[in-house]
């Protein structure tokens, strides 16, 4: 009887057990999936800033192309904050999201915040004027700077 | 056997050997810093042009810079290894030892893989920054070729340092001086001098590397 005890202990440990690895598992999964994501999505930012940065400063593509760029950083950029759940800091899947950004997230928030008006700012731009235009990129690139200055982490 | 003073290095292979130096060191200086990394792509494409340059010039090139010539396979580069240590003098053929032929040829491989891996790679902290053949790949085979990129520049450092200090070894214990020929492109030599190449066809060449190269940083 007891022997029969401690096998059935024994199994429910093992299959408690290994419901937890596969719980831990499917957890960092997903933290991993979230972490791809979000970087294709800064990626779709990095396309978007080259396309801006062609046209008002080398004379590459159209108006059109540089408006439709930076809708794209609105757009895209409007669920930045839902991007950066916990746990998935550095040392998580590739990520390079500073531990920072969960300790000081009223500040994180407030860059993101200051990268949004920018991002309008930039979108509600006149395209043909390529001065106006190049200036509303760089403020724009100045507040992704920011950001990436104290939440990135520097390889 | 008398020694003659010949051209044994001719000057495509020397310009594309310090040439290759000076860009293996740029990129190596302009990596890791996504600021920097239009800087890199541009030493990259130099390295490459270099490496297509030399790789026609190994089958169409002067005698000492073809492949046919300089690799004589393992037994000789053996012989070599114990002539080295003997007591025997070294013989004093013009262009590679068969040793260091091997060391010519890790060393192009290693630069091609290099090269090879760039092409499809794409960073850049804030403005997207994009090898050429980038957007033929995905995300996966991308981060996996980055690994390769990074692999390869150990085992070129490593291949470096292997091929600095063998030569500083024929220098001090050989007394064989071979940075002067790679130089100068002069050395004394038994035997017949080796037969050279025109600079008509290596300038050919060259803008047909270079070509190549900029169609595909321009085009793709
Ligand atoms: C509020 C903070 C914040 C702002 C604003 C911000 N970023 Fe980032 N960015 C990050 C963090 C954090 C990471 C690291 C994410 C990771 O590795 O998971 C990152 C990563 C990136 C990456 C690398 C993606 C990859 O594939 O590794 C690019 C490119 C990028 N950002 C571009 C931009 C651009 C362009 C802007 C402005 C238009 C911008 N970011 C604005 C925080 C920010
Ligand atoms: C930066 C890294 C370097 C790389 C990638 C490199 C690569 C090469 C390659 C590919 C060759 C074959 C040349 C050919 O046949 O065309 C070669 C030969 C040679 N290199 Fe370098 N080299 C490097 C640094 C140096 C340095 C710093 C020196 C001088 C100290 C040097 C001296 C030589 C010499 C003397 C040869 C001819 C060797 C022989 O006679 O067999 N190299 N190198």
């Amino acid at each position: 009887m007891t022997r029969r005890f401690g096998i059935t202990t024994a199994g429910a440990l093992l299959a408690a057990a290994l419901v937890g690895t596969v719980g831990v598992a499917v957890a960092q999964d997903t933290a991993e999936v979230t972490i791809e994501q979000r970087k294709a999505n800064f990626k779709q930012f990095g396309g978007a800033m080259k396309v801006l940065k062609g046209y008002a400063k080398d004379g590459e593509g159209t108006a059109a192309d540089a408006s439709k760029a930076a809708q794209t950083l609105v757009t895209v950029g409007a669920g930045l904050h839902t991007w950066f759940p916990a746990g998935t800091a550095v040392g998580v899947g590739k990520s390079e999201a500073l531990p920072a950004i969960w300790t000081n997230m009223a500040d994180f928030e407030a860059k993101n915040a200051s990268f949004q008006a920018a991002a309008k700012k930039l979108a509600a731009v006149n395209f043909t004027d390529k001065a106006a235009t190049g200036a509303a990129f760089g403020e724009v690139g100045g507040t992704c700077k920011a950001c990436h200055d104290s939440y990135k982490k520097k390889d | 056997m008398p020694k003659r003073r010949v051209t044994v290095w001719d000057l495509p292979t020397r310009v594309f050997h310090w040439g290759l130096v000076f860009c293996l060191a740029g990129s190596w200086y302009t990596s890791g810093d996504e600021d920097r990394l239009e800087t890199h792509l541009l030493f990259g494409y130099g390295a490459l042009a270099l490496l297509l340059f030399r790789v026609v010039w190994g089958v169409v090139g002067s005698d000492t810079a073809r492949f046919a010539s300089f690799v004589k396979g393992p037994a000789a580069a053996w012989l070599h290894l114990r002539h080295l240590f003997g007591t025997k003098a070294l013989e004093a053929h013009a262009g590679h030892n068969p040793l260091g032929a091997y060391a010519v040829l890790a060393l192009l491989g290693l630069v091609a893989v290099q090269v090879g891996s760039g092409l499809f790679l794409s960073g850049g902290d804030i403005v997207l920054v994009e090898g050429p053949l980038s957007q033929y790949v995905d995300q996966r085979t991308e981060d996996w070729l980055e690994t390769v990129h990074e692999t390869a520049f150990i085992l070129l450092q490593v291949m470096v340092a292997v091929h600095v200090l063998a030569i500083a070894f024929y220098g001090l214990f050989a007394r064989r001086d071979l940075v002067g020929p790679m130089l100068t492109g002069r050395a004394e030599v038994e035997g017949a001098p080796p037969r050279l190449a025109s600079p008509l066809k290596a300038l050919l060449v060259a803008l047909g590397a270079g070509g190549v190269v900029w169609a595909l940083a321009t085009l793709a």
